[in-house]
């Protein structure tokens, strides 16, 4: 069964971009153009991972990721952020609102590649380190 | 016949052996009847009294002294001799009559007889014994001494008397011989001098140390002019006393004589050692007082009652410009302002009438120069011995250029206060507690109190030296507001006190904040840029990378993503077009290249450029402009850029696909220009930032873009001399209006014509025109 990833952007060209490129990989891909519909198919979509541009209309990739972290079933959820913020401070406040990595734009196809494969295949791992999770789980 | 009586005596007095007094060898017997007769008349013509007494009776008494008691000679003949005797003597007249008769005493006695008139009268008398007739008898001499005796008592008691007033005269008395010494002092010459009597008299008087030998010599000199007979003088000499202390005294010499020959000198003096000293403390207080009058820097003067000058000191004189000799007399009014005389009557008439001075009145006075000099006086009443007002004194002081210092000082301070009045900034004084001592205008407005309010009340907010604080304001409008104060210490009136200046920031403060906001608005916009620009590069640099790596084989594919990064590529080149305008903007080096221009073209154009866009996403742009239309002078290309601006804002906030007109209108002297959308509208709190440049709305309004598009049409509109606004009702749409000018070709049509005509020549016209424009130009 092929994963299902969500990409999140207002961007159409870099929408069109991510999806040609995943679904390369074989992956089935969503779009979602602003913060409320991505949230509305994290939701009922289910995906397997999260491609979330940060600078968004209306709801922002930080404030996106926070409420996704804060639902049960998306707590879990891989979420890789691909921002055109590059700098320091932008990653680092990525990653405390609870993403699991953080590109900057623009990003090479293969790198982002890499990172989708490395998240979705990661997800055990972390899981298996954080305690309240497995119980959560078990 | 006073021998008859005897005669008649049965038992004469016999005859004592020894009885001296009379011839004892006189036989007085009767038996010599011739040798009586003989001794009658002898004794009657004797001027002195003599009787004879047998048996204490008289027995015989001569007519001298019939004469004196006053008797007759019968009467005294046998009467008794005690008769005649004053009671009161008559014991001692008996012992003295018994001595003398006995031979033990010699010397006559004197005592008070009694005339046959009761008279008394101081009698001497003496006694013998004789033989009279036979038997012993006492013969008497008597004679009567009263005027004598009265003329020794009343010398007695006159002596006693000028004994006394020398002894006791206040006044000292000193007696000297001819040689100097000294042969009497009174009490007052012993008080004094200190010495005693018998350290004086019997000493030479120039020896005793008492006077100075330069004394000695004058007095040497005078006690023989006065010996001489010189007329008695006057002479104040100063004396030594025994205990060295000096006095004075005035003397007077008196030439003392016996008979007609000078035996010495009674000199009289008075101790004028306190006269002395007071006219030597009333000399030296005098003359004091007369140098500081003559030396002082006031002027003092007395004037009659009149206001004529009685006296003027020095510095009346110099003041003046007169003479004591020319103002002396003088009236007070001739070198008095005319405008003050009366004045001046009227402060003498109350010193006057209420004999109180007047410590400070102010009156000019006249030199004799003609200047005028302003003074301070004093004016005292002056008083004769009876405390009458006889005049006044005064005392003046100049104060010319004190007034005029003052009045410096009250034009420096009036100016001072203009100047921290019309100061900007608030000034506040307070003493060391905090009080309130002055405030100026602008303080009055920043504290929205009046001075009158403030002065005296403590200031409400803490005055430290050196310090600068911020403090809380309620503006004149009401809004609160924000000041700096700085506070530096000072003196106010002599004393230590603080100087608050106290400067409305609120302006400051607003652009600081704005300035805060703008810096970071700009680092948003950094943050934006950099997002734009990135996101176009990111999808370009994507869709590059997809195709290098083979990963896009369809060709149809390959055009959509070439078309893509032909998109971007201009929007990057948007960008930065927008960018390097705002830059010019801020630099002021943005000009505009006017020219001919047709607006229907532009707007066209402009549209045009939306095409693709259109027909893709089923939008409508529809025009609306009027078949004629004048040409305007524009920049064609900023104009488009303008249009686009505006069109694609609409494109992006509109909702579904509602069509969006561009509309033109012909208005008066400009073309008014609409682009009217009915997208999301623009919310209220939007509207007034719309052309500032930065500004992005928030939310809904958050589409992207640099936030410069609206604040670049507004500066191109205005560079072309219109105006640039917008109305929106949020869910309705919006409208964004802009105008451009019409040409002002009236000037110029006129020129043509005068060519055209002949009558300037083509180059003439240029130069004025060009001449009209530098003057414009120039400020």
């Amino acid at each position: 069964m092929n994963e299902k990833i969500l990409v999140i952007d207002d961007d159409p060209n870099a929408l069109r971009f991510i999806e040609y490129t995943l679904e390369q990989e074989g992956y089935q891909v969503l779009l979602a153009k602003d913060g409320l519909e991505g949230i509305k198919k994290a939701r009922d979509e289910h995906p397997s991972l999260i491609v979330l541009d940060v600078m968004l209309p209306g709801l922002d990739g930080y404030a996106l990721c926070q409420q996704l972290r804060q639902k049960p079933e998306t707590s879990l959820l891989p979420i890789l952020m691909l921002s055109a913020k590059a700098r320091q401070g932008d990653k680092d406040i990525g990653l405390r609102m609870g993403a699991d990595d953080y590109l900057t734009k623009p990003a090479d196809p293969s790198v982002i590649i890499a990172k989708v494969k490395d998240l979705l295949a990661g997800t055990s791992q972390i899981i298996s380190k954080n305690p309240d999770m497995e119980k959560s789980q078990g | 016949m006073p021998f008859k009586a005897k005669r008649r005596a049965s038992n004469p007095p016999r005859r004592k052996a020894g009885s001296k007094l009379l011839s004892p060898t006189l036989d007085c017997s009767p038996q010599s009847e011739l040798a009586e007769e003989l001794l009658h008349t002898i004794y009657d013509s004797s001027p002195v009294g003599i009787y004879v007494l047998q048996d204490r009776r008289f027995q015989y008494v001569n007519s001298k002294f019939v004469k004196r008691t006053g008797y007759s000679k019968d009467e005294l003949l046998g009467m008794d001799a005690m008769g005649l005797v004053l009671p009161e003597d008559r014991n001692m007249v008996r012992e003295s009559a018994i001595e003398m008769l006995k031979g033990k005493r010699f010397s006559p006695y004197e005592f008070r007889a009694i005339t046959k008139a009761g008279e008394p009268r101081w009698i001497i008398a003496t006694v013998s014994s004789i033989h009279y007739r036979g038997s012993r008898a006492v013969l008497g001499n008597y004679m009567d001494i009263t005027e004598r005796k009265r003329a020794e008592e009343a010398l007695q008691e006159n002596e006693e008397q000028y004994r006394m007033l020398v002894e006791d005269a206040l006044v000292g008395i000193m007696n000297v011989d001819i040689t100097g010494k000294i042969t009497y002092v009174n009490k007052s010459i012993l008080e004094a001098t200190g010495y005693s009597w018998g350290e004086m008299v019997g000493k030479n008087a120039f020896s005793l140390g008492l006077i100075s030998s330069e004394m000695v010599k004058t007095l040497r000199k005078r006690l023989k002019e006065k010996l001489m007979g010189q007329p008695p003088g006057l002479l104040e000499i100063q004396c030594k006393r025994k205990d060295g202390e000096w006095i004075w005294l005035q003397i007077r010499g008196k030439v003392l004589q016996k008979g007609n020959v000078p035996v010495g000198i009674q000199i009289t003096g008075d101790d004028i050692t306190e006269r002395k000293q007071v006219v030597e403390a009333l000399r030296q207080s005098e003359e004091r007082y007369r140098t500081i009058l003559e030396e002082m820097e006031d002027s003092y003067f007395e004037v009659d009652l009149g206001g004529h000058f009685t006296f003027v000191n020095n510095a009346t004189c110099r003041s003046l410009g007169y003479s004591d000799k020319k103002l002396i007399g003088m009236s007070y009014k001739k070198v008095t302002l005319e405008n003050d005389i009366e004045s001046v009557f009227q402060i003498f008439n109350e010193v006057y009438r209420t004999g109180k001075p007047n410590k400070s009145c102010l009156w000019t006075i006249v030199r004799r120069d003609g200047t005028h000099r302003l003074i301070e006086h004093s004016a005292l009443p002056l008083r004769n011995d009876k405390g009458e007002i006889i005049g006044f004194r005064g005392v003046g002081r100049d104060i010319t250029k004190r007034k005029l210092a003052e009045e410096a000082l009250k034009t420096s301070r009036a100016s001072f206060h203009n100047i921290v009045d019309m100061s900007a900034d608030g000034v506040v004084v307070t003493d060391s507690n905090g009080v309130i001592r002055f405030v100026n205008q602008a303080l009055e407005s920043l504290l929205n109190h009046k001075a009158d309010e403030l002065l005296g009340e403590m200031f409400v907010f803490p005055v430290v030296a050196g310090e600068t604080t911020e403090i809380d304001i309620v503006r004149r409008d009401g809004k609160p507001g924000v000041a700096e104060m700085r506070v530096v210490e000072t003196k106010w009136d002599g004393e230590t006190a603080y100087l608050a200046s106290v400067r409305d920031i609120t302006e400051r403060k607003q652009v600081e904040e704005k300035l805060r906001e703008l810096d970071h608005m700009k680092s948003e916009l950094i943050s934006n840029i950099s997002h734009e620009l990135r996101s176009p590069l990111h999808s370009t640099q994507g869709f590059t990378k997809l195709m290098l790596q083979k990963k896009v084989p369809d060709p149809e594919t390959q055009e959509e993503f070439l078309t893509i990064i032909d998109e971007q590529i201009e929007r990057l080149g948007n960008l930065i077009d927008d960018l390097l305008d705002m830059s010019r903007f801020e630099a002021g080096r943005f000009s505009i290249q006017k020219r001919r221009t047709s607006v229907r073209d532009v707007i066209h154009d402009a549209v045009g450029s939306f095409d693709c866009l259109a027909k893709e996403s089923s939008l409508t742009i529809n025009e609306d402009i009027p078949a004629s239309l004048p040409e305007v002078e524009a920049d064609e290309e900023r104009l488009k850029q303008v249009l686009s601006n505006l069109l694609s804002n609409a494109i992006k906030f509109r909702q579904d696909s509602s069509p969006i007109m561009v509309k033109v209108e012909n208005r008066g002297s400009e073309l008014l220009v609409q682009v009217i959308d009915h997208g999301i509208g623009i919310p209220a709190e939007a509207m007034s930032h719309l052309f500032e440049k930065f500004y992005r709305a928030k939310d809904t309004m958050a589409r992207g873009g640099t936030g410069l598009g609206l604040y670049i049409s507004k500066q191109l509109i205005e560079a072309h001399g219109g105006r640039i606004w917008a109305e929106s009702k949020p869910g309705k749409g919006s409208t964004f209006y802009f105008t451009i000018p019409k040409p002002k070709q009236k000037r110029k049509k006129i020129g043509e014509i005068l060519v055209a005509a002949g009558l300037i020549t083509r180059r003439q016209l240029e130069e004025k025109l060009k001449k009209q424009q530098d003057g414009n130009i120039r400020p």
